[in-house]
Order: C-alpha cells, then structure tokens, then sequence
C-alpha cells in the first residue's frame, strides 16, 4: 500500500505500450531487410540523378488555382516546341502565393513564379529589380447551387452564409468584399463572411453544401462544368489580376515558356479556363 | 502584438480549455475501459484512439466538413437541434480538436491506469468503498502524474491545431480565427514581424509545458 505503482512504473509519454511494441517490431522488420532493401535502391537512386542531370529542366512555381490552366499550356508548350521528357524536364510546383514568395526569399530554385495576385509578384519584382507581368486576369462569380439561375437581384437580397477567398490573401476575396459594397452597402451586417484561405476552399465551402453560395472565381465553373452562375460585373470591383515573374533568368527556357504563355495560343488557353487575358483589359 | 492577434490568443486558449475539459469529463471512462478490459473489441478501439495520431489533420478536416454539411446526418441534427449550422462554428472546432488531441488525453492516461495494481482496487473494496468511491480516493490520486501529463498534452496539442482549422474553420474573427490560424495569415500576407512574435510564443509556450511535463514524469522515476 506504501509504495505506489504510478511511482515505481512511471508514466509513459508519448505512446501505448502496444504502439511501442508495434513500432519495435518494425524497426526489428526494417533491419532485417534494410540493407537488402538500400543494395537493391542504391543503383536506382544514382541512375535518376544521373539522367535528370544531364536533362535542361525548368521549375515553375504557380498559384494553386492556375494549377490544372498551367499543366495545359505545358503540354501544349511541349507540342508546340516539339520537346519530349528528355529534351526539357518541366516541373510545376503549386502552393499559395505567398509560401512561394517565402520559399523565393530562402532560395528556392524555380525559374518562374506565376503568382494568384500582383502584390506579391510585384513585391519579388520589385526587391531583386527585375519585371513582373501580367498573364491572366480573373473573373468573379456568384454561384448558388439551390438558385438555377442566380442573378444580380439574389446577391443583393441574399441573407445567409456567403462564402468567400480570405480578402487579406487572394485578389478574388478582395474583389468580392468590393463587390458586397457596391451591391449591398447597407446590407452587409445580414450575411456572415465564411473565408477561405484561397478561393479553391471558398468553392469547397460550398460545394460540400456547408454553406449555400459563395463569391468564387468563373475558372473554377469552368474546371467543374457549372453553368448555373452570376458573372459579377468587372467594373464592380478591382482587377483581380495574376502576375508573374522569372526568377532565373539565366534559364533560357524560361524566356520561350513566358513568351508562349503571353502569345495567343498560350492566352487561347487562358481564356478558355474561365479568365481574361490582360491584353483585352 | 496586435488586437486581432490578442482575440485569436483569447479564442485559442478558450477552445483548448473546453476541448480538454470535454475530454476530462467524458473520456476519463474510455482510458479506465480500455486499462481494464479483456474484451477483444479493445483491439479495434484501440487504433481507433490512435487514428489522429497518424492521421495528416487535413484528412480529419475533410471528413468533418462532409459530415457537418447540412445534406448529412450529424450536420442535418445539429441544425434540428440549434437551429444553426455547424461548420464554421466554435462548435465544430471543439468537435474537431476533441477527436484530434483525443489520443493524447487517452494514452497517457491507460498506461497511468494499467500501473494501478488490482490488490490496491480489492483492498479498497474490502473497506467498503463503492465504485466511485474507489475511482475518486485511490485511482485518482495514485494516477495523479498519469493526468497531468494527459491533461497538458491534449491542451498543448490543441494550442498547435491547425490543419484540422485551417479546413472546418472559416477564418471567422473570435468564432475560428485561433493563432496558428492567425500566423498563417501574417506569413501569407508576408507580415513576418507579427508572424515571429506568434511563431516564438507557441514555441515557447510548447517547450515550457512539455518541460513541465517531463519534470513530473522524470520525479516519477525511483533513483
């Protein structure tokens, strides 16, 4: 009774005794056949270094929601150009804008950063004195998935949960908080802003049905076949512009990529995802 | 520190001490379940606890979603119940971090019960002790250390939820908006000088209360 068992036992941290004994046994598994397992990877591992090496390679670090558009002008790059796997090795990194420009200041090595807004391609621009362009320009919708045909009059009265890109990290929640001003500047204390950190978890808010419309990009009506939509007109809010800046300019493949981006293939494809090009504006 | 910044502090430590009061209350009665019993249904409830461990948050977070949406069940009886709905609530983030930091509550606790010797349970019975009785005088305090670190590691493991967030939240000011939320904002919107100020209190933060923690499990070592 004196001596108690917590205190002799002690109190194990992290784990379950059964989850120790099960990662033991793996380390037990791992050892056994580790060396085998490195002998038979080893060759493998310096076989792909060696072929990437010698393979030009260009890395482009885009937006995520100009992801699915720029795996597109790729492809049709690589026609266009008659370039295989080989000739160049074409590698699309996506994240949010602002983790690019992150990765950029640390070193990242990508060629071309295409950025979802023009603040942060301009800021990248700006700091290491070099150009940034435009190469797309969004459109806003009003989607409301229960409304067959939304029009101007149902933003207006609507009065619920209204999903919307975070304004403070995409140009599109900006455009929508602008938008909200011009068509209910009186109204806006009834509906509740549910924000997503980029306009692709603005578009799953509603399309999970957790909550009924949501001020998403026309791009994204496009990629999912939607045709049930309000296209906000463009002079209710800011340009939602996408910007982007070559970060190597020693890679002259980054040079042909920029130029078929910007020419009229690469921008037929732009516009027929759902944006406009920056020549029109 | 700006105010925006003080409300996500106030609403993160308000959503992990519910979160680790909830688990108190109602998940003490797993961890002594799971310590005492010889059921084989253990061995599926077991890695079920554990799941969150594992788990990328993101997965938790897209399951949640789909289950708070109004078009299912528990999104659907939820709103019977309250009349709102439930993603995109302090509701749901307390749902949520109660699965996600659930392990970290049960396990500490099961191993602190498993020590806890039968004969002490018997003795106590043989003096007249009723269940509970026994359950709040004998395992309590002998498991004392065992609820400490649990009840510290479910807390802090809240505090440093973001993933599971970052998806069922919304990002709405006092309601979702916690820090990792807020820190993430400051990062996007290349704001580094707020984000260092958040980054190094949870750093900090995290390593006094696992210092903490191993001070008390360290004592409980016999020299």
């Amino acid at each position: 009774m004196r001596r108690d068992p917590a205190k002799r036992h002690g109190v194990s941290l992290a784990c379950s005794t059964s989850c120790a004994s099960a990662i033991c046994a793996s380390i037990k598994i791992a050892g056994r056949f580790g060396l085998f397992t490195c002998c038979l990877l080893l060759p493998l591992l310096f076989s792909n270094s060696a072929q990437s090496a010698n393979t030009p390679r260009l890395t482009i670090a885009t937006a995520s929601n100009f992801k699915t558009t720029l795996d597109e002008i790729v492809s049709a790059f690589r026609s266009d150009k008659n370039l295989s796997d080989t000739d160049l090795e074409i590698n699309v990194i996506s994240a949010s804008s602002g983790v690019i420009y992150n990765q950029l200041q640390h070193g990242a090595p990508f060629d071309l950063f295409l950025s979802a807004d023009a603040a942060r391609a301009e800021r990248f621009a700006n700091e290491n004195e070099i150009q940034s362009f435009a190469y797309a320009i969004g459109k806003l919708v009003f989607w409301q998935p229960a409304n067959r045909n939304p029009t101007r009059q149902d933003l207006i009265t609507f009065s619920s949960r209204l999903a919307i890109a975070n304004p403070l990290l995409a140009p599109y929640g900006q455009a929508a908080i602008e938008t909200l001003m011009v068509l209910k500047p009186n109204h806006s204390n009834e509906i509740k802003l549910i924000r997503g950190q980029n306009i692709s978890q603005a578009y799953h808010f509603v399309d999970s049905g957790n909550v009924d419309a949501g001020l998403v990009a026309l791009s994204q009506m496009v990629a999912n076949n939607i045709d049930r939509y309000w296209l906000v007109p463009q002079d209710s809010h800011a340009l939602i512009e996408q910007r982007g800046v070559i970060v190597n300019t020693q890679n002259l493949h980054v040079q042909a990529f920029v130029e078929y981006l910007l020419s009229a293939e690469g921008q037929s494809i732009v516009l027929a995802a759902g944006y406009r090009s920056p020549e029109s504006s | 520190m700006n105010g925006t910044d003080i409300a996500a502090l106030v609403l993160t430590l308000k959503l992990a001490s519910v979160t680790t009061l909830l688990l108190i209350i109602f998940f003490t009665p797993l961890a002594w379940w799971l310590a005492r019993t010889t059921r084989p249904i253990k061995a599926l409830i077991e890695p079920l606890v554990a799941l969150p461990i594992v788990l990328p948050p993101t997965v938790l977070g897209f399951y949640l979603l789909i289950a708070f949406s109004p078009n299912n069940i528990i999104g659907q009886m939820w709103f019977s119940l309250t009349g709102e709905p439930l993603a995109f609530t302090f509701s749901a983030l307390v749902i949520g971090s109660v699965i996600y930091s659930l392990p970290f509550y049960v396990q500490p606790l099961q191993v602190a019960f498993q020590n806890i010797s039968q004969d002490l349970l018997n003795s106590a019975a043989t003096l007249g002790a009723s269940p509970l009785d026994r359950f709040f005088s004998v395992v309590v305090p002998v498991a004392r250390r065992g609820f400490i670190v649990a009840i510290t590691l479910a807390f802090a493991h809240t505090v440093g939820e973001f993933g599971i967030v970052l998806m069922i939240g919304g990002n709405i000011p006092d309601e979702t908006r916690v820090l990792s939320i807020a820190l993430f904002d400051h990062v996007e919107t290349l704001n580094y000088a707020n984000a260092h100020i958040i980054a190094a209190g949870l750093l900090v933060f995290s390593f006094l209360l696992l210092f903490v923690v191993y001070r008390l499990n360290g004592k409980s070592v016999p020299a």
